[in-house]
C-alpha cells in the first residue's frame, strides 16, 4: 500500500478498514521466520474448504434430494452433464485429502504443542471444526443414497433411536449438509484465524518470538505474512495439487477407501453388503466402536475419543511447548499413540476376527492412555530448556 | 530413542497379522486379472455387440444412453440404429432401460436381472471376467448351471454354445509335504493326490476355441468396464496435463519463494 491511493479508494478505506485489515493480517502480520513443512497444512486446508464449497455447489445443480432420484442423478452428473465427473471426484477426492490434511495438522499441533498458552481458544475452534467435519462428511456420504449410505444411515437412525427411513431424511441430511454445517463450519475457520492471528502462529522450537522485539515492536525472528509466507504455502498448494490429481485422475476410488464400492449399487434395505466398513477418516474411531461389545459403550467411547481432545490444553504440564525438548516419556508416548492410532485406523477397514478385537482394545487403551496419563507424564519429566531465540 | 520407536514398530507389525479375508472370487479364489483397454475401439465395439445381443435381452444399462455409446465408440449412427438398436420407436438420446419390465422378469426368474450399468465398479472388472468364465454344468440347478465365482447364480450361461459344456471335474496333483518341496516314495516318484473342482471344458461342444471365447469375454469385459464410467479414457488423459501444470507451478513457487528467502536468511 505505497502508492498514494486513489479518490475511490479513499471513499471506500474511510468506510470500510481495508487498509487496515491488510496490513494487520497479511502485509505486517509476523510469523516465525523458521518453521517447517509441518506448517503448510493449515493453508491446505483451507485450500481443500474452498475446492469443496465450489465443487459442492457445482454439484448441487445436478444433484436430486429425493429417494428415488438421489442415485441416478449422481449418475446423470458422471455421465450426462459436460465435465460433470470432474466436479464429483474433485468433492470426493476433496473430502478424503480434507481429512488427510486436517489429520496432520492436528498431528503438527499435538508435536509441537501449538496448543500451549496463549493457544487454548484456538486448539478449541480447531477441534470444533474438526467435529463439524466428521459430522459434514458422514451427512454428504450419506447423499448419494447407494449400499453403504444406506447401512450408514440406518447406523445414525439407531444414533437417533428412530427408525424412520425415506426420502425425507435425504432432504434434512441434504439441507445439513449445503447449508447448515458448511455455514457453521465457514464461521469457525473465520475464528479459528481471528484467535491465531491474535496470539501469533507457533513454531517448531516453540520459542516465544514476542520475547524479543525490535524498536517498532515487531519479533525479530519474524518475517512479515505476505509476501514471506504466501510464497511459502503457494510451493506447498503446487505439491499437493500435484498430490491430489493423482489421486484425483488416477485413483479417485482410492481402492473403495475414499468411493466405497458398494456405493455403486442403489441403497436396498433387503440386502446387506457382505462387509461394512467406513471411509477410512472414520476407520480409528470405528475400530474402537466395534472394540466394545456394548454398543452404547462403544458409542461413548468414540465420543470420548473426540472429546478427549479438546481439553489437551490443560492435559499438557510440560514446560516446552514443543517435542524437541519434551522429556523421553513424552516421546515415548507420542510413538505408542501415532502407532496405536494408525494401527486402529487400519483395523477399523477390515472384518472382525478374535485378534484383531484385542488388538483393537489394545490400541484404544493406549489411545486413552497417551490423554489420560498426559498430566502425569508430562509433570514427572524433564524437559530440555527452550532456547531463547528462534 | 531411535532404537525404542524401531523396536515397538516391530512389535506392532508382528502383532497386527495381515490374515487374507476370504477369496475375492468365490469358490475360484483370486480372480483373473483383467487389464481394461478403453483405447481400444474395435474391442468396445466387438464387446457392445455381445452385450446387445446376449445380455441385452435381460439385463439393462439403464444410466447409459444409446447415442453416447455410438459417439463415444466411433459407430455410425445408422450402422448403430441399424444393427445394435432394435426398437422401432427408440430414439438416441434415451437411456438404455432394457427390453423386459421388471415385473415379468420377476415372475419369471424369481429375480430381476440386475441393471448393469455399474457392475464393473460394484464388483470389479476382475471379478466380472472370471464370473462369466467360470459356468458349469450343475443339474441341481433350475438353468442346470451353477458358478463359482457367486455359487447360485440365478442365471443361464447364455454364452454356452460359444464357450461348449464346462464340467467341474478332478485331477491328479503332486502332494506336498509340509516343507513344501513335493512327496515322493521310495523309488523316487511323485505321490500325486485327487483333488477336484477343477473347471474343463468337453473339448468339440462349443462353437469358439478356448482362446477365441476368451477374446469374446474380455471385449464383453472391456466394453462394460467402459460403460461402468464413461469418462474413465478421458480422465486418465486429462490427469496427465493438470499433474504436469501442477509440477510447473510449484517449479515456478519454488523459484520465486527462493528469490524472496533470501530477504531473511
Amino acid at each position: 500500500m505505497t502508492q498514494k491511493p486513489s479518490g475511490i479508494f479513499n471513499w471506500l478505506n474511510s468506510r470500510l478498514p481495508i487498509v487496515n485489515t491488510y496490513e494487520r493480517h497479511l502485509s505486517k502480520h509476523p510469523v516465525p521466520k523458521k518453521v517447517n513443512f509441518w506448517y503448510m497444512f493449515g493453508a491446505l486446508a483451507s485450500v481443500v474448504l474452498i475446492v469443496q464449497i465450489v465443487s459442492g455447489i457445482w454439484l448441487m445443480f445436478g444433484y436430486e434430494n429425493t429417494e428415488e432420484g438421489a442415485f441416478a442423478s449422481i449418475e446423470y452428473i458422471m455421465r450426462d452433464i459436460e465435465y460433470g465427473w470432474i466436479i464429483r471426484y474433485m468433492h470426493t477426492t476433496g473430502a478424503s485429502m480434507f481429512f488427510a490434511v486436517v489429520y496432520l495438522h492436528m498431528f503438527r499441533g499435538l508435536m509441537y504443542g501449538s496448543y500451549h498458552k496463549p493457544r487454548e481458544l484456538v486448539w478449541i475452534f480447531g477441534m470444533t471444526i474438526y467435529f463439524v467435519m466428521m459430522a459434514e462428511g458422514f451427512l454428504g456420504y450419506v447423499l448419494p443414497y447407494g449400499q453403504m449410505s444406506y447401512i450408514g444411515e440406518s447406523l445414525e437412525l439407531w444414533v437417533r433411536g428412530d427408525y424412520y427411513i425415506s426420502g425425507a431424511t435425504i432432504s434434512r441430511f441434504f439441507a445439513l449438509h449445503v447449508v447448515a454445517l458448511p455455514l457453521i463450519l465457514i464461521a469457525l475457520v473465520f475464528m479459528h484465524l481471528v484467535a491465531l492471528h491474535e496470539v501469533g502462529a507457533g513454531n517448531p522450537e516453540g520459542v516465544d518470538i514476542e520475547k524479543h522485539l525490535d524498536e517498532d515492536g515487531v519479533p525479530l525472528d519474524s518475517v512479515p505474512f505476505f509476501p514471506y509466507k504466501v510464497l511459502n504455502a503457494l510451493v506447498a498448494i503446487g505439491i499437493f495439487g500435484v498430490v491430489f490429481s493423482i489421486i484425483m485422475f488416477f485413483f479417485p476410488e482410492g481402492g473403495g477407501y475414499m468411493l466405497e464400492l458398494a456405493n455403486f449399487e442403489e441403497a436396498n434395505p433387503l440386502s446387506t453388503p457382505e462387509h461394512i466398513a467406513p471411509v477410512w477418516y472414520y476407520s480409528p474411531y470405528y475400530a474402537m466402536l466395534r472394540a466394545v461389545p456394548d454398543k452404547l459403550g462403544g458409542l461413548v467411547v468414540m465420543g470420548a475419543a473426540i472429546a478427549i481432545l479438546f481439553v489437551v490444553p490443560w492435559l499438557d504440564r510440560s514446560k516446552a511447548a514443543s517435542i524437541r525438548y519434551k522429556g523421553n516419556l513424552s516421546k515415548i508416548a507420542m510413538t505408542l499413540f501415532i502407532l496405536s492410532w494408525l494401527m486402529l485406523a487400519w483395523l477399523g477397514t477390515v472384518p472382525v476376527t478374535e485378534l484383531r478385537k484385542t488388538l483393537s482394545i489394545i490400541g484404544t487403551v493406549i489411545y486413552f492412555a497417551f490423554f489420560l496419563l498426559m498430566p502425569i507424564y508430562t509433570s514427572i519429566e524433564k524437559s530440555k530448556p527452550v532456547p531463547e531465540r528462534l | 530413542m531411535k532404537k525404542f520407536i524401531l523396536i515397538t514398530f516391530f512389535l506392532f507389525s508382528s502383532a497386527a497379522i495381515f490374515a487374507a479375508d476370504g477369496a475375492p472370487c468365490g469358490d475360484y479364489g483370486e480372480c483373473e486379472s483383467f487389464k481394461p483397454q478403453l483405447n481400444k475401439t474395435e474391442s468396445l465395439q466387438l464387446g457392445a455387440v455381445t452385450f446387445i445381443n446376449h445380455c441385452y435381452g435381460c439385463h439393462s444399462l439403464e444410466y447409459s444412453r444409446w447415442g453416447r455409446i455410438a459417439k463415444d465408440l466411433d459407430i455410425p449412427e445408422e450402422i448403430f440404429i441399424d444393427n445394435l438398436v432394435f426398437g422401432q420407436d427408440v430414439k438416441l438420446g434415451e437411456r438404455m432401460t432394457g427390453s423386459m419390465k421388471s415385473a415379468d422378469a420377476e415372475s419369471w426368474f424369481g429375480i430381476a436381472p440386475p441393471d448393469l450399468t455399474l457392475v464393473t465398479r460394484l464388483h470389479g472388472s476382475d471379478w466380472v471376467y472370471t464370473y462369466l468364465k467360470t459356468f458349469y454344468e450343475d443339474s441341481s440347478k433350475p438353468y442346470g448351471v451353477n458358478n463359482m465365482v457367486y455359487p447360485g447364480a440365478a442365471m443361464p450361461n447364455v454364452l454356452a454354445s460359444m464357450q461348449g459344456q464346462q464340467i467341474l471335474s478332478c485331477k491328479d496333483l503332486p502332494m506336498i509335504a509340509s516343507n513344501g518341496g513335493i512327496r515322493r516314495d521310495e523309488q523316487g516318484n511323485d505321490i500325486t493326490e485327487e483333488k477336484c473342482g477343477y473347471l474343463k471344458t468337453v473339448s468339440g461342444s462349443g462353437s469358439m476355441s478356448e482362446k477365441e471365447f476368451d477374446e469374446v469375454i474380455y471385449n464383453l469385459v472391456n466394453f462394460m468396464t467402459y460403460v461402468g464410467e464413461p469418462s474413465r479414457a478421458d480422465r486418465e488423459r486429462i490427469g496427465w496435463y493438470v499433474i504436469l501444470f501442477f509440477i510447473i507451478f510449484t517449479a515456478f513457487s519454488y523459484l520465486l519463494f527462493r528469490e524472496y528467502q533470501k530477504d531473511y536468511h
